[in-house]
């Protein structure tokens, strides 16, 4: 167990007090999430850094081939790796993910927390198409990986990683292959034109959490239902809140994955509204990481039309 | 500065009560008898969701240095895993004699095509998108909704309304039960 | 007086309602005496009763909210299943069942968990262990000898981990945790017997917690649930009759001549080297030679004990020894465990309490 981010009483209050005004620490109102900053590194395909305020996350995508799980012959593979180091926060603590069902610590359940919640919105809801990922029945096949670090911890990680991971997905090229028979080709990426994979839609994860302006017995049998409600909490808010909601939803109004885990108890109409508000973030998040990606895709076709033309240059000379 | 934390197994605060919910899920409860990894991550995470259930259930304000311990068993498994955990709990709880604000019941509501169904079996949770939901007391506020499937947007609140009516309904059985057993108790007494 | 209820569909809620709304609280009062006391409760008051976590009790705030209810604003709401219990302006409820929670005056049997620091640490079934104080026992040497520093650095040789007693609760921390005492004749190390649990709701408080019962052997029914059977000592002060001085000279008179059975030293005042050794004896761990008939008793004894709380049937002396009896005629100790028989015993149990109205 890493060291707990202690919050003085002061500071608690002072925080606490200021949310039942409407008021942010950092200036925000309750339901603004910070920028999103989604940076694609030039290097390579499928690398992709996102910053939500100081939260920062890494996410790059790898592929390779090799033989598929035995019970599925028609499916590629898709992992999606999550590491939560000391390096992000000092309150976490190296190889916490492994201590399972046993350890009780606040880190430890929050690390399963969000690599099942990631899991979860992308994977389970069929955000890769796996079945693509197939070369060769039940002898080769595509394994995606997808590494996720987290390089500073601000609040948020669940976010931004979706966010990190879908772009990364989306982003990646994975090398184009020939198939003759039980025989596979696989062309470098200067050789031919490198592939994307097929994205079926882009789940996005909204975070709400929650703040208990009266006590425990209101929230319980009170009628007033005046909880506070905040996406995008940072840390300290994280740390001071009594309950989180987090809700995926893609373009098309789908709901991929929705977790609200005890906690305060919110009214149904509440949370009602926290999904229809949910699904406009998404819808604008989602043209944001279009927008990026077709500025890179921009970047990088001009980047390979400058190359052509130095070979044809060279052959001309 | 980081480097200043030393990582210590020191709890921040000594005298807090703590909960600990922890899931079994034995070979024989399922269809297929697979040995189960000990640290499963899907139990881990069903444990971590339920025990933030009951913190906020439970008033632990009355439980100063001690820790709840909480295990369930699945002696079989057909489906709505998560509310029944939930449910057994709250009965538990109860007998235990702990402090609780109210009951906390949990249903699974599930959609077929327009038709919205209520505690689907493991066949259905299979096939059909689903949620489930917990509820405290005989309020509509929510304490629970996990749904791991793609569902529609606009189906969920009809899907929510079921399931807070079916709460409401397993809260009164519970409560039934309750009841009986501890005029039972009362009877003996005499 | 206006109540409001939540959709609560069950009929004992209104007559709740109605019992407060009539406001005949004196009357409840009474009741409550016979209630903690004798441990009696009227049945057909009882039902009614009867709350469940989150039912609304009242909405009148001028009642005090005691343990197991909460409040919003004027509502008092319960927060375990159980029955409500006022004391004047106090309103509690108590849970059927539940974890034993101390009060002063308890007298319980419990196990040394731990030895530390001028204190032992002892289990007596609650949320929390209890604790003796070294000041708080007997020190072999009679009750005038003050504590030593020597006393501290061997009292293992008085109580180590595992050892059983019973004890008296002399205070109660802010935390609901207990302080024992056994400064007294009816307290102390326990040998020569059987420890059976109970649950502690079972046990009906009572003047008195240790009996001889018939057949030779004596037990101790603590209020936690914890019990002890145990043959009964010789030449023994009648354990009801409490320790007057005499007896306790008496008593000291004829453990100087045979020097064990009955525990010495503990009403003596005097430091002979004879009176010295034998006072160590309160703190032996040899038990007695003890018949096989009389361990057969224990053990019929224990299992009428836990037919008894198979049942859920209230525990107290009188109930035991009917129980006893009716085991007799189920044959030999071994077909006491039974389940069957365990239930037919509990039946008839309370067939026999109803047959005499009372039990």
């Amino acid at each position: 167990m890493g060291l707990d981010y202690d919050i003085s009483t002061n500071e608690q209050e002072f925080v606490l007090e200021a949310l039942k005004q409407n008021v942010r620490l950092d200036g925000r109102k309750l339901l603004d999430m910070r920028d999103v900053k989604i940076s694609i590194l030039p290097s390579e395909y499928g690398h992709v850094e996102v910053s939500l305020g100081k939260t920062r996350v890494a996410c790059k995508v790898s592929a390779e081939i090799v033989k598929p799980y035995e019970d599925r012959p028609f499916e590629g593979i898709f992992q999606i790796n999550t590491e939560i180091s000391p390096m992000c926060s000092p309150f976490f603590e190296i190889g916490q993910g492994s201590s399972g069902s046993g350890s009780n610590s606040r880190q430890a359940n929050e690390e399963v927390l969000i690599s099942r919640m990631i899991e979860k919105a992308v994977r389970r809801s069929n955000a890769l198409d796996i079945e693509s990922l197939c070369i060769v029945a039940g002898s080769k096949c595509w394994a995606v990986r997808a590494d996720l670090h987290f390089l500073n911890y601000d609040g948020n990680f669940i976010d931004a990683s979706c966010i990190a991971v879908m772009t990364a997905l989306l982003h990646f090229r994975k090398p184009d292959i020939e198939v003759a028979g039980e025989e596979v080709v696989v062309y470098d990426t200067n050789q031919r034109e490198p592939v994307p994979l097929s994205i079926l839609h882009v789940p996005i994860c909204i975070t709400f959490n929650f703040y208990n302006p009266n006590g425990n017995e209101e929230n319980v049998k009170g009628e007033l239902n005046n909880e506070l409600i905040l996406a995008d909490a940072s840390l300290i808010e994280e740390r001071l809140s009594l309950g989180t909601m987090t809700i995926t939803l893609n373009k098309n109004q789908e709901i991929c994955q929705l977790l609200k885990s005890g906690g305060l108890n919110i009214d149904a109409s509440l949370i009602m509204n926290c999904c229809l508000y949910a699904s406009k973030l998404v819808s604008r998040l989602n043209d944001e990481i279009h927008e990026v990606l077709k500025e890179d895709s921009k970047k990088r076709r001009n980047v390979r039309e400058e190359k052509e033309l130095q070979v044809f240059n060279e052959r001309e000379s | 500065m980081d480097t200043t934390y030393a990582s210590s197994a020191v709890k921040a605060l000594p005298d807090a009560p703590v909960l600990s919910i922890l899931i079994n899920h034995p070979p024989f409860a399922s269809m297929e008898r697979k040995k189960r990894p000990r640290n499963d991550r899907r139990l881990a995470e069903l444990s971590i969701i339920l025990k933030r259930c009951f913190e906020k259930t439970i008033m632990l304000q009355n439980y100063a240095r001690s820790v709840i311990e909480v295990t369930v068993t699945i002696l079989s498994f057909d489906g709505g895993l998560l509310a029944t955990c939930c449910n057994s709990i709250t009965l538990a709880l109860i007998d235990a004699g702990i402090s609780l604000y109210d009951y906390v019941t949990a249903v699974t509501v599930g959609i077929y095509d327009q038709t919205a169904l209520l505690d689907l079996n493991s066949l259905e949770e299979a096939d059909l998108s689903f949620i489930t939901i917990g509820v405290v007391g005989d309020s509509d506020k929510l304490n629970l909704i996990l749904c791991e499937d793609r569902l529609p947007l606009d189906r969920v609140e009809r899907l929510i309304s079921l399931g807070i009516e079916g709460c409401h309904r397993l809260k009164q059985l519970m409560n039934e039960t309750v009841r009986e057993v501890g005029t039972d108790l009362l009877s003996k007494k005499q | 007086m206006d109540v409001i209820t939540i959709t609560q569909p069950n009929q004992p809620q209104a007559e709740i309602n109605a019992t407060l709304d009539d406001g005949d609280v004196e009357m409840e009062d009474e009741e409550l005496d016979v209630d903690v006391n004798g441990g009696i409760v009227d049945s057909a008051k009882s039902k009614n009763d009867i709350v469940v976590p989150g039912e609304l009790i009242t909405d009148d705030p001028s009642w005090m909210r005691g343990h197991g209810t909460y409040f919003l604003n004027e509502k008092t709401y319960s927060a375990v299943a159980g029955t409500i219990i006022r004391v004047n302006k106090l309103l509690s409820v108590i849970p059927f069942k539940g974890r034993y929670s101390p009060e002063t005056g308890d007298h319980i049997v419990g196990r040394i968990v731990e030895v530390s620091n001028k204190r032992w640490k002892v289990d007596i079934g609650a949320e929390h262990d209890a604790i003796l104080m070294l000041g708080a026992v007997n020190l072999p040497g009679g009750v005038l000898r003050r504590k030593s520093e020597a006393d501290e650095l061997q009292m293992r040789a008085i109580l180590k981990e595992g050892d059983l007693l019973n004890a008296e609760v002399q205070s109660l921390f802010q935390d609901g945790s207990a302080s024992l005492h056994t400064r007294s004749l009816k307290y102390g190390k326990l040998r020569n017997g059987v420890f059976v649990v109970v649950p502690s709701n079972l046990i009906i408080r009572a003047k008195n917690h240790a009996h001889d019962m018939p057949g030779g052997v004596s037990i101790i029914l603590g209020v936690n649930g914890f019990c002890w059977i145990y043959k009964t000592k010789e030449n023994q002060v009648p354990v009801a009759g409490g320790s007057s001085t005499q007896s306790k000279a008496e008593a000291g008179f004829q453990a100087a001549t045979h020097n064990g059975g009955y525990t010495p030293g503990m009403g003596s005042v005097s430091i002979t080297s004879l009176e010295e050794q034998s006072s160590w004896d309160i703190y032996s761990d040899k038990n007695d030679t003890i018949s096989n008939s009389i361990k057969e008793t224990i053990s019929r004894y224990k299992n009428c004990l836990l037919a008894l709380s198979h049942c859920n049937i209230a525990i107290n002396e009188t109930r035991l020894a009917k129980a006893y009896d009716i085991s007799l005629g189920y044959g030999d100790v071994n077909s006491l465990v039974n389940e069957e028989v365990e239930e037919s015993i509990g039946e008839d149990l309370i067939n026999s309490g109803k047959m005499r109205g009372v039990v």
